[in-house]
């Protein structure tokens, strides 16, 4: 048999029940925010390929540099002069 | 037990079972995003997704933190991030330059020693503590969900943008041209000299230090510092350049700007040919975006598995949201001036031979000694 609850334990049973309803509100939040990044993301995505000049995918590079001559330059940070 | 919580139990399936079945279906999408990057732009750019995807993984993984190893060490003299960063630096390091060395169609992250990199990284070093987040940090946070970082992210993308556009102008403050330490040294000169002194700076954090259990714990940080170096061989392999992060954030800003009907066709930077071609092409194209969105996906698929996936917003206050905004501006103009961030001028310079390197990492060190005390200022925790 469980010893009878107090005014003390039921506090602090409505603060944990806050404390959990909190958390769950905060990761509803959080999954919201993902999700809504993740649907930009696409949509950007989609809109920029719309957008671009069409790809000729049968005019590849090699599926890797190392061996083969220097295409096209790429841009990264650290090569400002390209 | 009542019907109705027999029913519960029945129906509501395991953590660990729901946690299995989010990162089964997330790697599902990653290979399917992974295949249709192959059929639309071509196998160099799916490969180099999955290179992406292997970043983010680690990243999230194992917490391997640029700023927070850094942030560690200055506050509680931490060792362990920045021991981790140093062995991929110098794992990566006596692969790439070796290669780059022999094949003239391998390029290293070697940028000009100039004054913009000093002014550039002490900033972005600075800001990085604010943001909680170098290149890599607020992008695959803010791809979690981290309301913090999403608010970093657009300050950063559009700052990287404008620092690219202005840099003709901080580069007439004075800059000598790319010093790649393999040309002045030859290869084991510089693989020697530079494992010297990332192991003289790793001996003197480990005499100096005061604790190593503030953040990682056990082998996997050194584990992922292991993954990372291969990660970033390959990349150089594939792309033929070092892994690099906000070139590809401002392209983005580049692109957004330009539908929005500004006209970077007089630009400095990005109205050069190869831009240009950039702007008009699709991001799918571009190595570094690729892995990006790349590292996005595997960080959310290393996150979901760890149970991690929703980390708490790290603001309450409005000063911190703006603060937050503020240092997305300042992460991303400065990394411009700098020609790079931890990722493209710290890890990938110096692992490739490049001066400018270090010089990032001596500036954007004492930016830090800066950012983290203003960091605690704000309130902000962690």
């Amino acid at each position: 048999m469980s010893p009878p609850r107090g005014r003390g334990d039921e506090d602090a049973h409505s603060l944990g029940g806050a404390a959990r309803s909190a958390k769950g509100g905060r990761k509803v939040r959080v999954l919201a925010f993902a999700a809504a990044f993740w649907a930009l993301v696409l949509g950007l995505l989609a809109l920029d390929w719309a957008h671009s000049v069409p790809h000729n995918r049968f005019n590849e590079p090699l599926p890797w540099q190392l061996g083969h001559e220097k295409g096209d330059s790429a841009g990264h940070c650290a090569a400002p002069l390209k | 037990m009542s019907a109705v919580s027999i029913t519960g139990l029945l129906s509501a399936p395991p953590v660990a079972t729901r946690g299995t079945r989010a990162v089964g279906g997330l790697v599902v999408a990653a290979a399917l995003a992974c295949l249709a990057v192959t059929w639309l732009v071509g196998l160099r750019q799916g490969l180099l997704f999955l290179v992406g995807i292997g970043y983010g993984a680690v990243l999230a993984g194992v917490s391997f933190g640029f700023t927070t190893g850094w942030r560690v060490w200055i506050r509680e003299r931490d060792p362990t991030g920045l021991l981790a960063q140093f062995l991929a630096i110098a794992l990566a390091m006596v692969v790439s330059i070796p290669l780059i060395a022999s094949h003239a169609e391998l390029s290293g992250a070697v940028a000009p020693v100039a004054v913009s990199v000093v002014i550039g990284a002490f900033v972005f070093g600075l800001a990085m503590q604010i943001a909680d987040g170098c290149g890599s940090g607020t992008l695959y946070k803010a791809g979690l969900g981290n309301g913090f970082s999403l608010a970093v992210l657009p300050g950063f993308i559009f700052g990287s943008f404008y620092g690219a556009a202005h840099l003709d102008r901080w580069l007439a403050l004075g800059a000598l041209p790319p010093i790649a330490l393999q040309d002045h040294l030859g290869t084991a000169g510089a693989i020697l000299l530079q494992l010297a002194v990332l192991g003289a700076l790793a001996a003197w954090l480990w005499r100096r230090r005061r604790t190593t259990q503030t953040r990682w714990r056990g082998k996997a940080v050194y584990l992922g510092a292991v993954l990372l170096a291969v990660f970033a061989v390959l990349n150089l392999v594939i792309a033929g350049q070092p892994w690099g992060i906000v070139y590809g954030l401002g392209l983005w800003g580049a692109k957004i700007a330009a539908a929005l009907g500004m006209d970077l066709a007089s630009n400095a930077f990005w109205g050069r040919a190869a831009q240009q071609a950039h702007i008009h092409a699709s991001v799918l194209t571009d190595v570094t975006s690729i892995t990006n969105f790349g590292l996005l996906a595997g960080a959310m698929i290393a996150a979901t598995g760890r149970g991690n996936a929703c980390p708490p917003p790290e603001a309450q206050r409005a000063s911190q949201w703006i603060a937050a905004i503020v240092a997305g501006v300042a992460l991303g103009y400065s990394s411009r001036l700098a020609f790079g961030c931890n990722v493209g001028a710290y890890f990938s310079g110096i692992s490739t031979g490049s001066l400018h390197g270090w010089i990032w990492f001596a500036a954007a060190f004492a930016g830090s000694l800066v950012g983290v005390r203003l960091r605690a200022h704000l309130g902000l925790k962690g």
